[in-house]
């Protein structure tokens, strides 16, 4: 903007812009307010977000023919060699020139709304874009998903940066272009959403839902008519049979907790074990994994990359279940593997694929124990899916709503439920930290958390207001009485109903000294406006509006005019020292 | 930047602000809203323009990936390589979901390899998506039959039948064709009347042409129903009047016992194929039938006579060894069957005691209401032999029993 335009172009783009502008305030186009400047430009984040994230979908695709052939089952000796000497060449460029690209993106897009004012650099989104593509394709157990919920906030943090919005708007506005990446990833725009809101905001605001939905629509918008709209997964309608069903979607529950347990424990360890190793050997961590990788890969091929083909295969009956329970099982160690090494690449993929693996295990072991069960397998591969979704990542609303998403199927929502419900309530009991908390807190950082908001108790005006010691006046008595009733307590502050919702009050002493004609109301001499408080409020609210007043009025809901009790500053923080222990 | 003004009265904003109404300066975002909209503008068309560019090429090449591993799969399943060739389906089908033909050759793949759950889920998936594809429902019908899942099939197979075919000039043809091969597997499950609704449906359609016209009336015959087999029939030979259709009318003549005309048939038919036994047989046994009947028309009456004692000879003997035989084993049965069962043979008995003194040449001679009596017991007793012990072994009993059938009918 701050180039000075040659003197024989000037006219005529002035004359240009001044016919557009012209043209653009008479429509009312350009009158338009900061916020809704800001959904505008959420929807244009999501359209340019979800461009990026079919560029990168193509470009994983072409590095896995480029490097392992078309083949879903990569020949011999290339299947060894091509993850390893990939690794090597990715782990170089990760450590010399862009360190932020490791890992899978959901704590770096967390890192830059909370840390870093909302910013993430190009080279972070040029490099997660390049080296993710490349990692998956060689095969290294990871997903594209949280890369692209990356690449999407990075895009939005840079046009945010280029259009030098505020700070507080630059902070929001990576969140929206991760609501658009992993969207425009998955086809799912409610997915998106909730999980922006579980995993990377970590608290449910209402002031940004707008954006970000706007974002992961258009996204997804975008992503359909360049890719098309089919599901994810294709399955056969499920009908529940028999409500006994149920119990074996449970079962499948209880297995998928304790499969996620050792998922999050394994990745855990590992990445600290592979962190405290001298710095030369990170260079070789990932090519090391990817040898490892390989070397399973010749008789497992499935274990490679994303795997979303064999999910599909899985879910109509191609493996017998010990195949699926081994696939599972060395998902699971490749995937820990690619993680803990640095390896930039996500976990939501691996994470449905060892899911749909143990779902399909576990749905053949109990067809062939129960023969009375007819569910077909890709019902059980699809929750399985969503059950360990919600057990690794305990994002519990997100896996419900993903499954539904992914498959089109709204018939499996009550089996997904139940089993999610499950797995999620083991693995927080067996390791209560998520899994992104875990890697936040390994790398230093210590960010906010829905998981962890979950487990402290809200805290209510109810929970700290006193009893009113006296009456509150009402506006239209007489000062007169006003007067005697002061004098009859010693109340330091009387509250006065205005009527409605205004209620003001007055210290003892002023409306004492008050000197004027005993009959005329309190209305008329009042003109201070307090704040009022119901009692299911929170205390941060009431915390904010009691601000100095000696006293705040606590309402009822139905009659505002009815006081329930009063509070103070003093009773705020007395009830969060008794939560906390204090006293 | 430049100088920046009031929106509200002009005056020159000090440090964002107005000094005359104190309006602040809005964020240059929103005061270069135009020029903001010709960026985006250009950025969106250039980034839709690129990404198209990129991914019609990128489609286009996965379209080809899968085609090449689809006529590869085709190959392995021509060499009789069916588990290559789920291999090499399953990468074509990875590339290109939306080729049904691509996804009905992996099916068939894996039906060929034995791996019939698979091949079942695979069809089921397909069906989700395309429920009015012709192709899909037939190849489920035809896997349901191979699993002998009857009820299945018959609901594929209709729904092949009213479902939509890829070409339509094709879809008649091909419609025939569903329908024949679900009456086959009809008549092999002896569900006739099903299948021969789906017959007179095919009849309705066929070309003009004599071999189809054959068959369908050798499905006919199968269909119990030997009328509209001879209609076929007849329809083949007025086309090509060296149709081989002459066994089939014989057949149908004989099942509708017509046995004049079966023979004619027959006779036309070993001359055409003098060597087939089984044809000889059936012959044979039509030829019996007629020297036996002494209703045939332009008999005298001697002969008529003569052939009344012939039949009544040979069905009081029948009537005698069942009699004997179910005496055998009258022990092994329930006490209330043997009862009505000897009632109903000592009733023949009785029956043919009272005929007997009238079986001779001279007595039944222009005795038509005797002839008549003698040849009903011929008939009912023949049948309640047939139906108490078995059929008969001798081709003189079965000559009666088509004859007693032919009666029975008539009436």
């Amino acid at each position: 903007m701050s180039s000075t335009p040659t003197p024989a172009t000037t006219p005529v783009r002035r004359k240009y812009f001044d016919s557009l502008r012209q043209l653009l305030g008479s429509t009312g186009l350009i009158s338009l307010r900061e916020e809704q400047f800001f959904l505008v430009l959420a929807i244009l984040i999501g359209v340019f977000s979800g461009l990026l994230v079919v560029l990168f979908r193509v470009l994983i695709e072409v590095a896995r023919w480029a490097l392992l052939g078309t083949g879903l089952k990569p020949g011999f000796p290339r299947v060894v060699w091509v993850p390893a000497v990939m690794g090597l060449v990715i782990a170089v460029v990760v450590i010399k020139f862009l360190p932020r690209v490791r890992g899978s993106g959901v704590n770096q897009t967390k890192s830059a709304l909370y840390i870093y004012d909302g910013y993430i650099g190009v080279d972070t989104v040029i490099g997660k874009f390049i080296l993710s593509a490349l990692a998956i394709g060689s095969g290294q157990s990871l997903g594209p998903e949280d890369p692209s919920l990356q690449i999407g906030a990075g895009l939005a943090s840079f046009v945010g940066r280029k259009l030098k919005l505020g700070r507080e708007r630059l902070r929001l506005i990576a969140p929206v272009g991760a609501a658009a990446g992993v969207a425009a990833a998955f086809n799912a725009p409610i997915t998106a959403v909730l999980f922006v809101i579980e995993e990377v905001i970590g608290r449910w605001s209402a002031g940004i839902l707008g954006a970000i939905v706007l974002s992961a629509i258009s996204s997804v918008v975008v992503e359909r008519w360049f890719l098309g709209d089919a599901p994810l997964f294709r399955i056969p309608t499920y009908h529940l049979e028999h409500p006994s069903e149920l119990l074996a979607y449970a079962t499948l529950g209880v297995i998928g907790g304790i499969a996620s347990f050792v998922f999050v424990k394994l990745i855990g360890y590992l990445r600290l074990k592979l962190r405290a190793w001298p710095q030369w050997t990170h260079y070789l961590q990932p090519a090391l994994a990817g040898l490892i990788i390989g070397a399973i890969a010749v008789r497992f091929p499935q274990v490679m990359g994303a795997g979303y083909e064999y999910i599909d295969q899985a879910m109509h009956g191609r493996f017998p279940w010990e195949l699926l329970g081994i696939l599972a099982g060395l998902k699971i160690l490749a995937t820990v593997l690619s993680f803990s090494s640095g390896t930039p690449g996500g976990l939501f993929a691996p994470t449905l694929f060892i899911g749909a693996m143990l779902g399909g295990s576990v749905g053949l072991v109990e067809q062939h124990l129960f023969p009375q069960l007819t569910i077909p397998v890709g019902a059980y591969a699809l929750v399985g899916m969503g059950t360990l979704f919600a057990g690794i990542l305990r994002a519990p609303m997100t896996s419900v709503f993903m499954m539904l998403e992914i498959s089109g199927n709204y018939s499996i929502i009550v089996p997904v439920i139940i089993s999610n419900a499950i797995s999620y309530l083991i693995s927080r009991t067996l390791h209560p930290t998520p899994i992104f908390d875990m890697l936040s807190r390994q790398d230093g950082l210590d960010l906010p958390s829905l998981e962890e908001e979950r487990e402290l108790a809200i805290l209510r005006v109810e929970d700290a207001m006193k009893s009113p010691a006296v009456r509150a006046m009402l506006g239209e008595e007489s000062l007169g009485t006003a007067q005697q009733l002061a004098r009859a307590t010693q109340q330091p502050f009387l509250l006065v109903s205005m009527g409605g919702e205004r209620w003001s009050g007055i210290t003892r002493e002023e409306l004492l000294q008050i000197d004027g004609d005993p009959g005329i109301s309190l209305e008329t001499i009042l003109n201070l406006r307090l704040p009022v408080l119901h009692p299911d409020q929170s205390l941060d609210i009431a915390m904010r509006l009691v601000d100095d007043w000696p006293i705040v009025p606590v309402v009822h809901r139905a009659n505002s005019r009815q006081l329930v009790g009063v509070i103070a500053i003093s009773d705020i923080l007395s009830a969060y020292r008794r939560r906390n222990g204090k006293h | 930047m430049g100088e920046v003004r009031c929106e509200q009265c002009g005056s020159l904003l000090q440090d964002g602000e107005c000094p005359n109404c104190g309006v602040t300066e809005s964020p240059w975002t929103l005061r270069r809203i135009p020029t903001l909209a010709v960026v985006f503008a250009a950025l969106l068309i250039g980034g839709f323009s690129f990404t198209r560019l990129i991914v019609s090429d990128f489609e286009s090449h996965r379209k080809e990936i899968a085609s090449r591993w689809f006529h590869r799969g085709n190959r392995a399943l021509e060499a009789s390589n069916p588990s290559a060739a789920v291999d090499d389906l399953e990468n074509a089908v990875a590339y290109d979901q939306s080729e049904v033909p691509y996804r009905l050759q992996l099916s068939e793949a894996l039906v060929s390899s034995g791996r019939l759950e698979e091949a079942r889920a695979r069809l089921r998936s397909l069906r989700e998506e395309r429920p009015g594809d012709a192709r899909v429902n037939l190849q489920l019908a035809r896997l349901a039959a191979r699993q002998e899942d009857i009820s299945n099939a018959e609901r594929y197979y209709e729904a092949a039948i009213f479902g939509a075919w890829d070409d339509p000039q094709k879809a008649n043809s091909s419609r025939m064709l569903v329908r024949k091969e679900f009456a086959k597997l009809l008549l092999s499950v002896d569900q006739t009347q099903k299948a021969a609704s789906q017959l007179v449906a095919i009849s309705a359609e066929l070309p003009r042409d004599a071999g189809a016209h054959a068959e369908l009336g050798e499905m006919f015959l199968n269909a119990s129903d030997p009328q509209r087999a001879t209609e076929e029939f007849n329809l083949a030979r007025n086309i090509d009047h060296h149709a081989n259709v002459a066994p089939g009318l014989a057949r149908a003549a004989l099942a509708m016992h017509e046995f004049s005309n079966a023979s004619k048939w027959y006779a036309e038919a070993l001359r055409a194929n003098p060597n087939d036994a089984e044809l000889k047989r059936e012959s044979q046994s039509v030829g019996l039938v007629l020297q036996i009947d002494p209703f045939q028309q332009g008999l005298n009456s001697k002969e008529q006579a003569a052939r009344v004692m012939r039949a009544f000879e040979i069905a009081d003997r029948r009537l005698q060894s069942c009699f004997a035989a179910s005496s055998g084993s009258a022990s092994n049965s329930a006490p209330q069957k043997n009862n009505n069962q000897s009632k109903q043979v000592q009733s023949y008995i009785r029956w043919s005691g009272e005929l007997r003194p009238h079986m001779n040449e001279r007595k039944l001679r222009g005795q038509d209401d005797v002839q008549e009596n003698a040849m009903r017991f011929v008939f009912q007793s023949e049948r309640f032999a047939s139906a108490q012990c078995k059929e008969p072994a001798g081709d003189e009993d079965k000559a009666l029993l088509q004859l007693s059938r032919q009666r029975w009918m008539a009436q």
